[in-house]
């Protein structure tokens, strides 16, 4: 059997060079092969060439006032994110609390899919939503989200959080719509379970 | 003060500590972000996006990798996807300084160096997004494949596999230029 660590082949070579991207770093057979090859050692000097092409690309560096700037304005963005998002969370626990109460149980496997049509049971509850387009007291939001936080239970809190945050913030019942959609059937049975027995009441 | 105190800082709420960690870190996250996207505009962005969403996932930080190496990880995922969210675009939006930048009063040598610059965008551009960032983290960050792999939460093969892809790509999409770089080196006989 061939020992290839010793004896490389063209191949194995050039891999080697484009992963070394220069004569540092290579295994000691390579550098040798590239001594005695000069297939392998023009290959070298292209890629060698290449680098050094896309490394001489200049940067253009920002202003010194854009980097003063930088922490101040990363705060203040995180502030302003910080108030969207609670915002959406509770419009969004508005709205599936909303869904969650009017949906029947025995309509769970009606649902709608992602890339699936919306079925006239389900269309029919868009004038529900409505008005929670509006919902901005944080009192209201707090009662709110508690009571959908007990019904829905941990990993549907969470659930809805990854959504939250994937969603491009239009309208609490997008956000809903999305929950609904990616929580399942399971799921679902469960948390209407428990508005049944009136925990999230 | 090394990274991990003033992580703990931040999560203090000591704003200087936030302050102090962007200082850091705000040059390596640039240069990721502007040979990316080849420009100084959408540069800026990314810088302020990827610190943003730092600051929001502190809290997941466990410390098992460098916080440079979570920082590039940030970097990536918020240029896929911005990337994600520009779609293709007609025109590449390269920096005028790139061609203007080549550091010789000679015009034609001037001309020959934008012109490699527009082509370098061009096939940039051309490559999808994950290759491209692996590009961009081996060749102007330096890190290993190994580092790339931990930083694109990806194995090491499909690493390996995505930049030899790249460089194929790039190398074809340059190949004329490259050759004629060497021939001008070359003396004829």
């Amino acid at each position: 059997m061939t020992d290839t660590s010793q004896t490389p082949d063209c191949r194995d070579v050039q891999r080697a060079i484009q992963e070394a991207l220069g004569a540092t770093g290579l295994p000691a057979g390579v550098a040798r092969h590239l001594d005695t090859c000069p297939v392998c050692a023009r290959e070298a000097g292209s890629v060698l060439r290449l680098v050094g092409g896309l490394r001489s690309l200049p940067m253009t560096e920002p202003s010194q006032a854009f980097w003063e700037d930088l922490p101040r304005q990363v705060l203040t963005e995180v502030r302003a994110v910080q108030r969207r998002y609670s915002w959406a969370l509770s419009a969004l626990a508005a709205a599936a609390l909303v869904l969650l109460t009017i949906i029947p149980a025995n309509r769970v496997g009606w649902l709608p899919r992602s890339g699936g049509e919306w079925l006239p049971e389900v269309a029919v509850m868009d004038p529900w939503l409505d008005p929670l387009s509006g919902l901005r007291s944080p009192e209201e939001a707090v009662r709110i989200v508690s009571r959908v936080a007990v019904a829905l239970g941990p990993r549907a809190i969470q659930r809805m959080v990854e959504v939250t945050e994937e969603e491009t913030i239009r309208r609490p019942e997008t956000l809903a719509w999305s929950l609904l959609d990616s929580l399942g059937p399971q799921d679902l049975k469960r948390v209407l379970a428990r508005l049944e027995k009136g925990v999230g009441q | 003060m090394d990274d991990l105190d003033l992580l703990q800082a931040v999560r203090r709420g000591e704003s200087h500590a936030f302050e102090e960690l962007v200082r850091r870190h705000e040059r390596q996250i640039y240069r990721v972000a502007f040979r990316f996207f080849q420009n100084r505009v959408d540069a800026e962005e990314m810088v302020q996006e990827v610190f943003v969403r730092a600051y929001r996932e502190l809290a997941r930080f466990r410390g098992g990798a460098r916080l440079g190496t979570w920082l590039y990880r940030i970097a990536v995922n918020a240029c896929l996807d911005r990337k994600r969210h520009l779609g293709r675009r007609r025109e590449v939006p390269i920096d005028a300084a790139l061609g203007e930048e080549a550091g010789t009063p000679d015009p034609f040598a001037r001309a020959a160096f934008r012109e490699f610059a527009v082509r370098v965008a061009a096939a940039m551009e051309e490559l999808p997004s994950r290759q491209r960032a692996i590009l961009v983290l081996r060749i102007y960050e330096e890190l290993s494949l190994k580092e790339i792999a931990e930083v694109m939460e990806s194995p090491l093969g499909t690493v390996k596999a995505n930049y030899h892809h790249a460089l194929v790509k790039v190398r074809r999409a340059l190949q004329d230029l490259t050759e004629r770089a060497q021939t001008k080196e070359t003396p004829h006989d």
